[in-house]
């Protein structure tokens, strides 16, 4: 395979990119500078065979700086003759397609088909070799070089196949190997996993104990549960010796004392002394008897209270609110008398003052005038109209007033007299002005001199202008005077209406003709006040009548109260109330002692009542005590009372007993009840105090034994839950299955390893076996072509001995590569190796490009010849492209038939190839 | 008739956890679910309890365990329920180590071999409502068909069987030893209107008509018991209509965790966030209840950069610990064993170098093309006596092998040994 010409788009920093159109020889020279885009132009190379990787825009190393896709084609041969025509593309995924003679292919990011039977990490790393890769052989250990060149067949990206076998190795011998050498992880479980069976048996043993304990745990408390019932058995027998048998004892003499006292009833009620008691109720029954006495004495006095109080005084005493009233009539009687007197007198004078009134006004009397009519006369409005008619004739009287005034008799003319006496005011002042002139004390004729002439003055003027109206008066005379008269006329015309409207509203009354000629305020006045009189005549008669009807009937109902309620009213019962009340108050004295001496009375009856009945109950309760003291004494008092009095004191020591019991025992009743339903024939009620004694001897026993046994109990409860605290077989189990899996684990994991390494060394056994031979023979061919035939063969050592061996004419004895040798002679055998690998690789496939990157830079020329013959023999079947900024090393190959392409310093445009 | 039906209670299971803490909290799980069975079953007033087989895992029962179980049968005993135990291969009756030492209430009612007994069941009120019929095992290793001794009786009752047996068309045989197999068929057929089985763990039925079930196992003991575990109450007083409902009684839940999205996880921060994520999506369809204590297994699956840090117990211990914190569980197991580079064995198996040469071998002998000269001495954990040759062995140990071989070989990208 070849690249004819090859068109970078963008890639990386390279743009535009295009090789010359006649094609590309079979070697070609990339020329350019450091950081020139040398690698860019491999990996575009790389990216044209095998795609895109990786694929994506964002991630991929050579995405153009410009942000556009990277973009690239070339046209390849292939080793028989076809041509392809490779177009790639990185837009979001990588993009490619192949034409072959017409025929498109969509690649998208695949690999050629022509490239597939080699790897893309491998073309990477064997088909580029680098200066570096070279170089760094000097520092590198040759058995390295060897594995990667023969077992990685040059890749730089494996581990030496022996060094994984032998970490796989190390791995499996750390967790396990057949000896007992050294730690082991797998056999250290194993040792737990026994120590855990050990300790499995152990807590099978503990197990064991455990219910073994438990049995005895529960032996022991069945015996503790006998012990404590027999315990409790003589605790109840010793309670009933200690404490029930004192009170049953006391019990059975109460019921002995009861039985010799005989039936409780027929001493109940018996007085403990019945002697004393007959005495105490004699004693009593005679005191009973004098209080009776007494009160009968005491009674006398009331009674004779009651007596005194008559007939009479009941009559006055239940009628005294009646009496009251009629005394407080007669009290108001004299004052109404007395009243109407005076009302008669006032109506009198009113009268009077009526009939002066009236004989102003009227022609008749005032009681002949009627009422009716004059209450009609509209005072106000009579009033009103006077008024207007009095204004007319004031107005028709000053205008004939003014209509003589206008007549020449009426008019003032100025006296001379009045002239003068200006004159002789001015004068005066004057002269006082002239003497304030001469004397010492000028102010006073000064003040006289001003006023002197102040009044000549004033009086000088006011005879002027009386001269000056005289002289228009007279000019003016005729024709005022006609005008008067006329107006004079027309007023008294309106004088006569006004006096006519008055006589209207006064028509009917008889009135004095001499008040109607001119009326005057007068006349209403008069006719108001005669009103207002006889008003009040009226009201004072009215007053007066009834006042008189109140005396008639006041003096009427004491008659008739008198009558009524029979009193015998004193004769002078209606002029005075005296009397009346005295007899009044000395019935209800009367009454209110009687009324006391009732109520004393009946207390007193009261009192002998209840003495009375105090005296029949001593005597019922003395009869009743005796016949019953008879009864015990057989008829005889005195020994009846003796009797009764043994048997209650028998009866009195049973109830002191029971007390006593009561107060020592609170819950006598349950004991009581406790007895009862205990066998009162049990031996244990006759026992003695050493039965007692032996029954608390055997509880004090028992108890010590049940403390015995129960502290046993509380031992074996500890053992057990110690003994459950402790690693159950249960726990252990788990325990073991727990390291039981974590060691078949380990196991497995070492025996993984070990296989895992087995498996890689016989793969390189293996892949050693088939491809060393032929690499080893074509390795050296080329190095017979680069060492100019010192050496041409490469061989490995015998038996374990894989170091490489060089033989050549010159050396017969094989000389190992390695340390010895030189580092030149080094380099020349990695090349050989190198290519021999390429061509073991792609022996069977399309001989793909070789690459190299200054490779022999650091070469001498005489090796560096050879290496660029050598390279001019591989490029015959391999198209070969040299990397270098070493013009001179470009014009070498150039020499020999190869192709400049000039990378400029920025690294985008190729200068046209030489 | 109503009542309880649980199986495979496995009490005193060894359980397998990091701590003494979580292994004690397990063995408690189991009796914490006994407990709340036998709380329900007073709850819902069931007429009885049916306990399938397996009531104890091994042939030791802890003391403590004994105390608790004779305490719970008592209580149901005090309520009046009756307890029919049929014994399955884990507590069979002819060695007498549990069943025959214990002295049992007498309301339970102890099946111990394949003799069939029938067993009356009396309702509140005195009146018996049904009759249950069962054989239990009398050794671990019972190949008998048990079921075909069993037959309803002739009472006009509901009547149910009770049986440990593995039903051969079960789902989850794989797990469990075929004892006392049994044909769905002849269950069908036998005349019985339930059949209560215990044996296998996953909870499912196994007929509709007439209900043939297995309530699973009361708790679940591993990763491979995944989810709710209880048993089923049983309504049988209509026998045309029978009402078959779950009850979770499990305390703790087991749940598996499988992580396949951690190629861009670059920190183990970012790989705690999206294995808590996976969680989080799983626990929104299937919450659990309140008071469930969980136990998960992680397993951390495909190209990660951080399978060189997890091939580190230490930093594995850490993830687990934080995990457990995040995800509030009671453990957090974390599987690494198929994690691997980001490096793709598909990209280097063509190689024509020692890597690829590795690869293609792995390959080759995983998949029985040929073998490796391996001495069965040199393997620690083959067992010539297990069965099994060492090939085969071999062949096992090699799952995940081209992965392996990668990481450790590849070096650009990852760093090699």
């Amino acid at each position: 395979m070849r690249f004819d010409n090859i068109q970078i788009a963008r890639y990386g920093r390279l743009t535009d990119v295009r090789t010359p159109e006649e094609g590309l020889p079979p070697i070609v020279v990339v020329l350019g500078p450091n950081e020139g885009g040398k690698s860019t132009f491999f990996s575009f190379l790389t990216t044209l065979l095998y795609g895109f990787a990786p694929a994506t825009r964002e991630s991929h190393p050579y995405s153009p700086w410009s942000g556009e896709d990277a973009e690239g084609r070339a046209q390849l041969r292939l080793d028989d003759g076809t041509v392809l025509d490779i177009h790639r593309r990185l837009l979001s995924n990588g993009w490619g397609r192949m034409v072959v003679a017409d025929r498109t292919e969509d690649l998208r990011n695949q690999p050629l088909p022509a490239v597939e039977h080699v790897p893309r990490p491998v073309f990477n790393q064997v088909y580029a070799l680098t200066l570096a890769e070279l170089a760094g052989l000097a520092g590198e250990s040759w058995d390295l070089i060897q594995d990667r060149l023969v077992g990685a067949m040059g890749s730089s990206d494996l581990v030496a196949a022996r060094s994984v076998a032998s970490w796989f190795e190390k791995q499996a011998g750390s967790l396990w190997r057949p000896n007992r050498r050294g730690n082991q992880a797998a056999r250290t479980l194993a040792a737990e996993l026994s120590e855990l069976k050990e300790r499995r048996r152990q807590a099978v043993e503990l197990d064991r104990t455990l219910r073994s304990k438990a049995r005895e745990l529960d032996a022991a408390e069945k015996k503790l549960k006998k012990l404590r019932e027999e315990r409790e058995h003589s605790k109840v027998l010793e309670y009933r010796l200690t404490r029930l048998l004192p009170i049953h004892r006391k019990l059975e003499r109460i019921a002995e004392l009861e039985a010799e006292a005989g039936d409780p009833a027929e001493l109940d009620e018996l007085p403990g002394d019945p002697q004393a008691r007959l005495d105490e109720l004699r004693d009593r029954y005679r005191a009973a008897e004098d209080r009776i006495k007494r009160l009968d004495e005491e009674m006398e006095e009331p009674r004779s209270a009651i007596r005194a109080f008559t007939g009479q005084h009941r009559a006055w005493a239940e009628n005294e609110d009646a009496v009251r009233g009629v005394a407080d009539r007669v009290v108001g009687l004299h004052e109404l008398r007395e009243s109407v007197d005076k009302m008669e007198q006032e109506v009198r004078d009113f009268e009077r003052r009526c009939q002066v009134t009236a004989q102003d006004l009227f022609n008749v009397f005032w009681n002949d005038v009627d009422r009716q009519l004059l209450d009609m006369v509209p005072t106000g409005e009579l009033r009103e109209r006077v008024r207007k008619y009095q204004s007319t004739r004031e107005g028709r009287r000053i205008a004939e007033e003014s209509g003589r005034r206008i007549r020449p008799v009426g008019t003032t003319t100025p006296s001379p007299q009045q002239l003068a006496a200006a004159a002789i005011a001015s004068g005066v002042g004057i002269i006082f002005l002239i003497l304030q002139a001469f004397t010492a004390t000028p102010t006073v004729p000064l003040v006289f001199g001003v006023a002197g002439l102040t009044l000549g003055l004033v009086l000088g003027v006011h005879w002027w202008q009386q001269q000056h109206r005289s002289k228009r008066s007279i000019h003016d005379k005729s024709d005022a005077d006609r005008m008067n008269d006329r107006r004079v006329w027309e007023i008294r015309t309106d004088e006569e209406d006004a006096r006519e409207r008055i006589l209207e509203l006064v028509a009917d009354l008889p009135i004095h003709e001499a008040l109607l000629e001119a009326p005057s305020l007068d006349l209403p006045a008069s006719l108001e006040r005669l009103k207002e009189l006889m008003v009040d005549r009226d009201e004072r008669e009215r007053s007066r009548q009834a006042r008189v009807r109140k005396l008639r009937d006041t003096t009427q109902r004491i008659q008739e109260l008198s009558t009524t309620l029979e009193l015998p009213l004193p004769p002078d019962a209606l002029e005075d109330a005296v009397p009346l009340l005295r007899m009044l108050k000395e019935a209800l004295a009367a009454r209110d002692r009687a009324n006391g001496a009732e109520r004393e009375l009946e207390r007193i009856r009261r009192e002998k009542q209840q003495a009375e009945r105090e005296l029949n109950e001593i005597a019922a309760v003395a009869h009743s005590l005796a016949r019953r003291l008879l009864r015990f004494g057989g008829g005889d008092l005195a020994r009846g009372v003796q009797e009764a009095k043994h048997r209650i004191d028998l009866r009195s020591r049973a109830v002191q007993l029971k007390e006593e019991l009561d107060r020592e025992y609170p819950d006598l009743d349950l004991i009581r009840e406790e007895l009862n339903q205990l066998d009162m024939s049990d031996r244990t009620w006759q026992a003695d105090s050493e039965a007692r004694a032996v029954t608390a001897a055997r509880v004090e026993e028992l108890t010590e034994q049940v403390e015995e046994v129960r502290a046993s109990v509380e031992t074996l409860r500890t053992e057990i839950q110690h003994l459950e605290e402790a690693e159950t077989v249960d726990q252990v189990d788990s325990h073991i299955e727990s390291v039981g899996i974590r060691h078949d684990e380990t196991v497995r994991e070492r025996d993984r390893a070990y296989v895992l390494a087995h498996v890689v060394r016989e793969a390189d056994r293996r892949f050693r076996e088939a491809h060393q031979p032929d690499i080893l023979k074509s390795a050296g061919r080329q190095l017979g072509h680069i060492t100019d035939g010192r050496y041409n063969r490469i061989i490995v050592g015998e038996g374990n001995d894989e170091a490489f061996y060089l033989k050549g004419p010159e050396y017969p004895k094989p000389v190992r590569v390695g340390s010895p040798i030189s580092t030149g002679t080094r380099e020349q055998v990695y090349l050989a190796l190198r290519l021999a690998i390429i061509d073991h690789l792609d022996a069977r496939g399309e001989r793909l490009p070789l690459f190299m990157d200054e490779a022999f830079v650091n070469w001498d020329s005489g090796r560096r010849d050879r290496a660029f013959e050598l390279m001019a023999r591989i490029s015959r079947t391999r198209q070969v492209f040299f990397f270098t900024c070493h013009p001179e090393m470009a014009d070498e190959l150039a020499d020999r038939g190869g192709r400049i392409i000039r990378l400029n310093e920025s690294g985008a445009r190729p200068l046209s190839p030489r | 008739m109503r009542f309880v039906h649980i199986a495979d209670v496995h009490l005193d299971t060894a359980f397998a956890g990091r701590s003494d803490e979580i292994r004690r909290r397990l063995r408690q799980a189991s009796r914490d679910a006994l407990q709340r069975a036998v709380e329900a079953a007073i709850a819902e007033k069931v007429d009885a309890m049916l306990i399938a087989g397996d009531l104890f895992d091994g042939e030791r029962l802890s003391f403590e365990t004994e105390r608790f179980v004779l305490e719970q049968l008592g209580v149901l005993s005090d309520a009046g329920i009756r307890v029919v135990y049929a014994t399955g291969n884990h507590d069979p009756g002819r060695r007498r180590i549990r069943g025959g030492k214990l002295e049992w209430p007498a309301t339970v009612t102890l099946i111990p071999d394949g003799r069939p007994r029938a067993v009356p069941i009396v309702g509140e009120g005195g009146y018996p409502v049904g009759i249950v019929t069962g054989a239990g095992h009398a050794s671990s290793r019972e190949t008998t068909d048990l079921a075909r001794e069993l037959k309803p009786t002739d009472v006009d009752l509901p009547q149910v069987a009770i049986l440990h047996t593995q039903v051969l068309s079960a789902r989850g045989l794989e797990v469990h030893q075929p004892y006392a197999p049994s044909d769905v068929d002849y269950l069908r057929s036998a005349g019985f209107d339930y059949w209560a089985l215990g044996h296998v763990h996953l909870r499912q039925q196994i007929s509709a008509e007439p209900p043939i079930h297995y309530p699973g196992n009361l708790q679940g003991r591993s990763p491979r018991e995944t989810g709710p575990k209880g048993g089923l109450v049983v309504d049988l007083r209509d026998p045309a209509n029978p009402q078959v409902d779950f009850r979770e009684f499990a305390t703790v839940r087991w749940e598996k965790l499988q992580v396949d999205t951690l190629g861009g996880a670059e920190t183990l921060e970012h790989l705690i966030r999206a294995v808590t994520q996976k969680w989080d999506d799983a626990r929104r369809t299937d919450p659990g209840e309140t008071d469930t204590e969980w136990m998960v297994a992680v397993d951390l699956i495909g190209p990660s950069p951080l399978w060189r840090e997890l091939r580190q117990p230490e930093e594995v211990t850490q993830v687990a610990n934080e995990l457990a914190l995040q995800l509030g569980a009671m453990e957090v197991e974390v599987r690494v064993s198929r994690i691997h580079p980001r490096a793709d064995v598909r990209d280097h198996a063509d190689r024509q170098d020692v890597l690829g040469a590795a690869i293609r071998l792995a390959r080759s002998v995983g998949g029985g093309h040929e073998s490796l000269d391996i001495a069965p001495d040199d393997m620690a954990g083959f067992k010539p006596d297990r069965g099994g040759s060492i090939d085969e062995y071999v062949r096992d140990l090699l799952e995940g092998a081209p992965e392996e071989i990668l990481a450790q070989m590849l070096v650009p990208r990852e760093e090699g040994p």
